[in-house]
């Protein structure tokens, strides 16, 4: 009962246990243990990620059925599909696909339209930055209520909606506090850059979102060479990075905690995130504009230029 | 106690028993054995990747060929999903006999595998664990070996943060009285100094005894301790065909791949 069959777009399967019918409309993605399909119901479409192996799913429908219990899914549970993940829950429901080749796992969750975390403040700019990673805290801050740590945080399981909604979208790395983190990548895992254990705390999920705070704000865009460096290279490299990020002093102070591990809780961290909101005029990150003033400047458009200036005395 | 071997090499044995036969041996004493080929220009070659292939299927265990630079990351998977896998199979095998036979516990309706599932969780967590890391030190994998030892490193990082207890030992190939047999660097350790200078006194004669070096690591699993170890080799020495003495070899052979697991595992 495991596979990696691909469906097709228009390929009609049907759920095992609870008999609801499912029209694959295209594949999304492939995630770290199964492939994830958007896929069209009768209530409305969603996602769906089909394991590679029923064992490995399993673990992470387990997860997701704590971090998203049936109790606190409102509207009530059929008419969760289709509708937008903030207020309807994220997990909707497990089952097997039929087939004749031997039945397939499979659980169904919200479907997402939005664009990766990098791509969407690249877009719409580093205004975003600070609420985005607000939003990322505040995620974290629920998983930790539930015992659970998310694991592997990185800018890929990120999805930012158009209007600025930031959601985790991929559940293979959650693991219960004290456990061995089940799904991690180098550069967001302080075993890599410190040598400290992967075990699954809040601080673990705190140093990755540090890290990843860091890749997304960092004009020197160097990070893919990361994972070729050696292991265990220490908080103070990290730091070094941090000084040329694009976000205000109370961010990377807040940054700076995180990795020198003195601030080991989510909850103290948001409150910290939510007291440094940075004051208008923002961003006051004179490097990272004396740039884009250059780039306007040099690119001879007048009316950017004004524009930019107007910002900037404003 | 889950027990494994994992044995990193670049290239074909050239003196001594067939290691497939040595991990038969290995599989009979209960110990899965994994190898990862290490393959950074070129490749590994028909012959040496039936041999890789050979070893792991008779070692009830997984093979993969990959660049240094995915080294890390490979052991931990296949650490990892090997504990997974043998939990598996042991819940399984008591599943069959409570509920009967052909039960996989894909089978199991929605809420019972969420409860089964919760279960080799837990026991693969919370099992003790050894992993006894066999390193080919031949000439064409010295560039490599500060990669290796770094890998090693992470891995025991990662298996500490296990709540089971955790350790490995770690021996390189050749060595030896006659350069025929594995050399113990690091005895059972969770320890991560002592496993931070590996590799000295490496062998300077270009022969890769894979299989040898395999039952020198197959007898300090079953005797302990090295010396002991040594004793036991002098005497199987004296005996004839020895890989003919193990009954499983065919039964390995027969065991489906797992490889569908594996690209779905992101370290």
């Amino acid at each position: 009962m495991s596979s990696d069959r691909v469906f097709a777009p228009g390929e009609r399967l049907k759920g095992r246990w609870f008999g609801r019918d499912y029209v694959i409309e295209r594949l999304l993605g492939e995630g770290a243990n199964g492939k994830v399909y958007l896929a069209r119901t009768e209530r409305g479409r969603c996602a769906v990620k089909v394991g590679f192996d029923a064992v490995d799913l399993q673990s992470e429908i387990n997860a997701l059925s704590t971090l998203f219990p049936p109790e606190d899914r409102s509207p009530p549970e059929p008419d969760r599909f289709g509708s937008e993940v903030g207020r309807s829950g994220f997990f909707l429901e497990a089952d097997d696909f039929v087939l004749p080749e031997g039945d397939v796992p499979f659980y169904a969750m919200a479907y997402v339209q939005g664009l990766p975390m990098q791509v969407f403040l690249q877009r719409r700019g580093p205004d975003w930055f600070w609420p985005i990673a607000g939003q990322l805290l505040e995620r974290l801050v629920g998983i930790h209520r539930a015992g659970y740590a998310y694991g592997d945080l990185k800018p890929d399981h990120i999805l930012v909606t158009a209007d600025g909604r930031a959601e985790l979208i991929d559940f293979g790395g959650v693991t219960a506090m004290g456990k061995a983190v089940r799904q991690f990548t180098e550069l967001y895992d302080r075993g890599f850059w410190l040598g400290l254990p992967r075990v699954a705390d809040e601080a673990y999920d705190l140093f990755s979102f540090a890290v990843l705070c860091m890749q997304v704000t960092d004009p020197q865009r160097e990070w893919s060479r990361v994972a070729g460096l050696p292991r265990h290279q220490g908080a103070a490299s990290l730091r070094k990075v941090l000084e040329r990020c694009r976000m205000d002093a109370g961010a990377k102070s807040i940054l700076r905690a995180i990795i020198d591990g003195k601030l080991t809780s989510s909850a103290a961290a948001i409150r910290l995130w939510r007291d440094a909101v940075p004051t208008a005029p923002q961003p006051p990150d004179l490097d990272a504009e004396a740039g884009r003033y250059l780039a306007l400047a040099l690119g001879g458009s007048a009316a950017a230029f004004a524009a930019a200036l107007y910002w900037t005395l404003q | 106690m889950m027990k494994q071997i994992l044995l990193i090499t670049d290239g074909c044995s050239n003196v001594g028993m067939d290691p497939a036969a040595a991990a038969a041996h290995a599989a009979v004493e209960g110990i899965v054995v994994n190898v990862i080929g290490i393959v950074d220009h070129g490749e590994v070659g028909a012959r040496g990747m039936r041999e890789i292939e050979g070893i792991a299927a008779a070692g009830r265990g997984m093979s993969r060929i990959v660049p240094t630079s995915m080294l890390s990351r490979t052991m931990q998977m296949m650490t990892r999903q090997t504990v997974a896998h043998t939990v598996k199979q042991a819940v399984e095998s008591e599943l069959r006999q409570i509920v009967g036979e052909r039960t996989s516990i894909g089978d199991l309706p929605p809420a019972q595998r969420a409860e089964v599932v919760r279960v080799i969780d837990r026991w693969s967590e919370s099992a003790d664990l050894r992993v006894a890391l066999l390193v080919d030190t031949s000439a064409s994998m010295r560039p490599k070996l500060p990669a290796v030892q770094d890998a090693i490193r992470d891995l025991l990082l990662s298996l500490r943060s296990r709540e089971g207890k955790s350790e490995i030992s770690v021996f390189h190939f050749p060595g030896g009285r006659d350069g025929s047999e594995a050399v113990l660097d690091a005895a059972w350790t969770s320890d991560l100094e002592k496993v931070s200078r590996l590799f000295y006194k490496l062998d300077m004669k270009g022969a890769t005894p894979t299989g040898p070096a395999l039952m020198t690591v197959v007898r300090y699993y079953v005797s302990g301790t090295l010396d002991d170890a040594a004793r036991m080799e002098d005497r199987e020495r004296s005996q004839p065909s020895a890989p003919d003495r193990v009954g499983a070899r065919a039964d390995a052979a027969a065991q489906p791949e797992r490889e569908g697991l594996w690209d779905g595992y992101v370290v």
